[in-house]
């Protein structure tokens, strides 16, 4: 199954208790929310490659 | 305010295809790092392409690659679906409307420049020229000691005044001369 969707957010926007709850471990910097559709689950990526390779390879 | 970055088709698709290896590709898609970067310091900052580029770019790609990449530039869409409006000088109107939101540096390849004059709001600049100037900015911005701006706005100061930007660019000009 493919992806759903995806929501790019700025660590610093995030509360603590969100970035606990996705294991966001970064203070500053982008990351992606990818929600599956194969069973509803919420990924969170934390862009350390660029947006480039982001979009090129899903890290 | 925002600071928003308008690109035209070339940059972003030589940046997203792995098999072109060109020297613009190369700059484009380090250019598009740069502004991803920025977009992380910087609370209301997009990246932005007309509806018919963002368009022609998502049919490059796979799948998973499209919903990455939608996610990542949002759509201007003031021409879409009106005549007379091609991929190329839709980029003119984006850029006008962006304009009203705040500061819009467009990326574009030298041969559009001319296509988006520059404004009071509205700065075009190609991916080589925008690397070159945020090179500068940051190697600037590092020596100050006690910073009170953000370099966005440094960044942004040297970009919209157009003589520091010129002379900026008229030495980028000679470096690649040597």
């Amino acid at each position: 199954m493919g992806l759903k969707s995806v929501q790019m957010v700025r660590i610093q926007d995030m509360t603590l208790e969100q970035k606990k709850e996705l294991g966001v471990v970064a203070e500053k910097g982008l990351v992606a929310i990818e929600t599956h559709n194969s069973e509803y689950t919420t990924k969170a990526v934390t862009i350390t490659n660029g947006i480039v390779n982001y979009i090129l390879t899903g890290n | 305010m925002g600071v928003n970055f308008l690109f035209s088709y070339e940059p972003v698709s030589k940046a997203l295809n792995e098999n072109i290896k060109t020297d613009f590709a190369l700059v484009s898609r380090e250019c598009i790092q740069k502004i991803g970067e920025i977009k992380s310091d910087v609370s209301d900052c997009d990246l932005w392409l007309t509806g018919q580029a963002r368009d022609k770019i998502r049919d490059q790609l796979n799948f998973d690659q499209q919903i990455r990449f939608l996610s990542t530039f949002k759509e201007e869409n003031k021409t879409r679906g009106v005549s007379g409006f091609n991929i190329t000088s839709s980029i003119t109107e984006s850029a006008k409307v962006l304009s009203y939101m705040g500061n819009v540096l467009v990326i574009v390849p030298e041969e559009e420049k001319s296509f988006v004059p520059n404004s009071s709001r509205i700065i075009t600049i190609t991916p080589s020229e925008f690397l070159f100037i945020y090179e500068k900015s940051r190697l600037s911005y590092e020596k100050i000691s006690n910073k009170r701006q953000s370099f966005i706005e440094v960044l942004l100061f040297v970009l919209i005044e157009d003589e520091l930007r010129t002379i900026l660019l008229q030495q980028k000009s000679n470096n690649n001369g040597k």
